[in-house]
């Protein structure tokens, strides 16, 4: 990266911080690009060269989380553990990796719902962040698919939709979870991480011996 | 759950049903394959909870003529499965816990547990100062399922049809296992009750207790001294001469008395995994969530129920009549003496005669098992007895595994 590229992240990243701090403060809604600029000292004209609009920086926020959860992913991954055990370990990461956040995300989910919004799960710019999460995933099954672990039953076009939406149920209990350290969502996510590979090996879910 | 049971309801309802116009027997056959259709519905959706079931099963079956009988028997067989949980949720949880991972912590850490232990599982480590250690580390969230899924035990158990009083008799029961099982799922407990034992045991140096290191401990952490020993099993198989077993057999049955005598608080989990064999004649206790403490008067009582001269019945029907557990008019009456003169012939005359006992004879062992059933079936047990009871069972069976023979008469003179 050379130092005018240097110069424009470390100025998006400020951008970014700033308005982080503002979201959490007054609200997403109710935060204008113009608090932002003046909150950072840039120009305004300047921060919409950045940033077109502020779902934008909400966006790149999910877009650099999300490449900080790969890499932090691909440092720990344990090589010979269990499909189920490295999925909860890219899901935990994530729920980490969100975890200061939290406010952000309930402001931002009250906007994602609007199917007109640019954060909507379905919209053009999640679309873009949603094919890099998915393949990602599909990295993880294709390998466990390689080793005989995992099969994806004929259900090769759907598995990894169907990843998505479990995943977002996974964030959604989360961000309602009231337990001591959230750890509801954590026996939800390993139990029905279980469930479901269980489930598509054949095997009984949870490991019970079955009776007739 | 839900589901289940309106399943169970509607089992019932059915076999209300079937029954119309039918004859006696027949009816008693419905009856006997709606309960045992129940009984494996019931016991195999609760796959969290079946150590709290196991150790309820253990208890109602020496409690009563309570459960139906297909009951109990799925009761029995159920084997204490905590959910395993792999190293990402283990180092999750423990990081929760003690809000460092468990490699920061310990030198040596494994991934991979040694043992499961109640509702978790037990890793090997170091400590930076280099003492082996055993960190047993509890799968989240069992604490607090706890209530709910009792409450939904009661719900199940209440289509069961019984009296009222089994009813009081199965409810009092469940209450005493759930109480029973939020101590055993909190840890700090368990490292008390260890600590309470090591102060009491502290003149002791043929028993090893664990030390605990409270600095790597929570309520769902346990971190204590690894100590290096055999199993039973594998002990037995390095033949183990017949003074040294009985020399251990001598020692545990001194280490019990002294416990429900002079302690008032016996280690009621009498599982032979938690015992082990140093090598040097030495034992060591482990897992100490299970114990039972009691008041001064059932000790002296069961201290003067000991002392009772073999065979003199009166002397043990007042015994029991101040319990309230044989009256004058007791239809029963003649039925129970003879069933406590029998149990007490069994049991009880070995600590009368002073000379070695071999608790190898499987025959005494089956006679004691039958006659705490008979016992149970007259309803001549009480809840607190059940877990000193099941104790002393315990005590025997490792006995018998053991071939330990015991002067039970030397032992026992020295605390009552």
């Amino acid at each position: 990266m050379g130092r005018r590229e240097s110069k424009k992240e470390a100025t998006k990243k400020k951008i970014l911080e700033v308005s982080l701090q503002l979201f959490q403060k007054m609200g997403f809604g109710r935060t204008t690009m113009r608090d932002i600029a003046k909150k950072c000292g840039i120009a305004l004209g300047t921060t919409y060269n950045y940033f077109p609009t502020k779902e934008h920086i909400a966006q790149y926020f999910f877009e650099r989380a999300l490449d900080e959860v790969m890499e932090r992913y691909r440092r720990e991954e344990p090589p010979d553990a269990p499909l189920e055990e490295k999925l909860f370990l890219l899901l935990s990461i994530e729920l980490e990796k969100v975890t200061p956040y939290e406010e952000f995300l309930n402001l931002i989910v009250t906007h994602a719902v609007l199917p007109t919004s640019r954060l909507h799960p379905s919209s053009m710019d999640s679309q873009r962040l949603k094919m890099k999460y998915l393949d990602f995933i599909g990295s993880i099954l294709e390998s466990a698919k390689e080793s005989g672990e995992f099969s994806t039953l004929g259900f090769d076009s759907m598995i990894l939709s169907a990843f998505w939406v479990f995943h977002l149920g996974i964030m959604m209990f989360w961000m309602n979870d009231q337990s001591r350290k959230k750890e509801d969502t954590y026996i939800l996510l390993d139990k029905s991480l279980r469930f479901i590979l269980n489930a598509m090996k054949g095997k009984a879910p949870l490991g019970q011996k079955r009776r007739k | 759950m839900g589901l289940m049971g309106a399943g169970v309801v509607g089992r019932n309802t059915l076999a209300g049903i079937r029954k119309i116009g039918a004859s006696e027997e027949r009816r008693r056959e419905i009856d006997q394959k709606t309960h045992e259709s129940n009984a494996i519905r019931i016991f195999d959706s609760m796959s969290q909870m079946k150590g709290a079931f196991m150790k309820l099963g253990q208890m109602l079956s020496l409690q009563a003529h309570t459960l139906p009988e297909p009951y109990l028997r799925r009761l029995a067989d159920l084997q204490w499965e905590a959910p395993p949980m792999h190293g990402t949720l283990m180092r999750m949880q423990f990081r929760n816990e003690t809000g460092r991972s468990p490699e920061e912590v310990f030198d040596g850490f494994e991934r991979e547990p040694f043992a499961a232990a109640s509702l978790g599982q037990v890793h090997r480590a170091r400590l930076k100062s280099g003492e082996p250690v055993a960190v047993k580390i509890q799968y989240p969230g069992i604490d607090r399922s706890i209530d709910s899924d009792f409450a939904n035990l009661k719900t199940m158990l209440s289509t069961i049809r019984l009296s009222r009083e089994q009813y009081g008799e199965v409810w009092n029961a469940v209450e005493e296992v759930r109480l029973h099982f939020h101590r055993e799922v909190d840890y700090v407990q368990e490292a008390d009750t260890i600590e309470e034992f090591r102060r009491l045991l502290r003149d002791r140096d043929d028993v090893r207790i664990p030390r605990v290191y409270r600095d790597f401990s929570t309520s769902r952490v346990l971190t204590m001294e690894f100590i290096e020993g055999q199993h039973l099993r594998d002990y037995l198989k390095g033949k183990p001469s017949q003074a040294e077993r009985d020399a251990i057999g001598d020692r545990l049955l001194d280490l019990f008395f002294r416990q429900a005598f002079d302690f008032g608080l016996i280690h009621a989990d009498p599982h032979p995994g938690n015992y082990l064999f140093l090598g040097d004649g030495r034992i060591g206790l482990l897992d100490f969530g299970c114990s039972k403490k009691f008041d001064r008067a059932f000790v002296d009582e069961h201290r003067k129920l000991f002392k009772i001269a073999i065979g003199d019945i009166d002397v043990l029907e007042r015994h029991y009549k101040k319990f309230g557990m044989i009256t004058d008019d007791d239809p029963k009456r003649e039925q129970k003496k003879a069933a406590l003169l029998k149990m007490q012939r069994t049991d009880i005359s070995k600590y009368h005669e002073d000379r070695l006992f071999d608790f190898g004879d499987a025959a005494h062992f089956r006679e004691i098992i039958g006659g705490l059933q008979e016992l149970a079936k007259l309803g001549l047990t009480t809840p607190g007895f059940v877990l000193y009871v099941r104790a002393k069972i315990g005590l025997y069976n490792l006995f018998h595994q053991l071939g330990a023979r015991v002067n039970c008469h030397k032992v026992y003179r020295k605390y009552v």
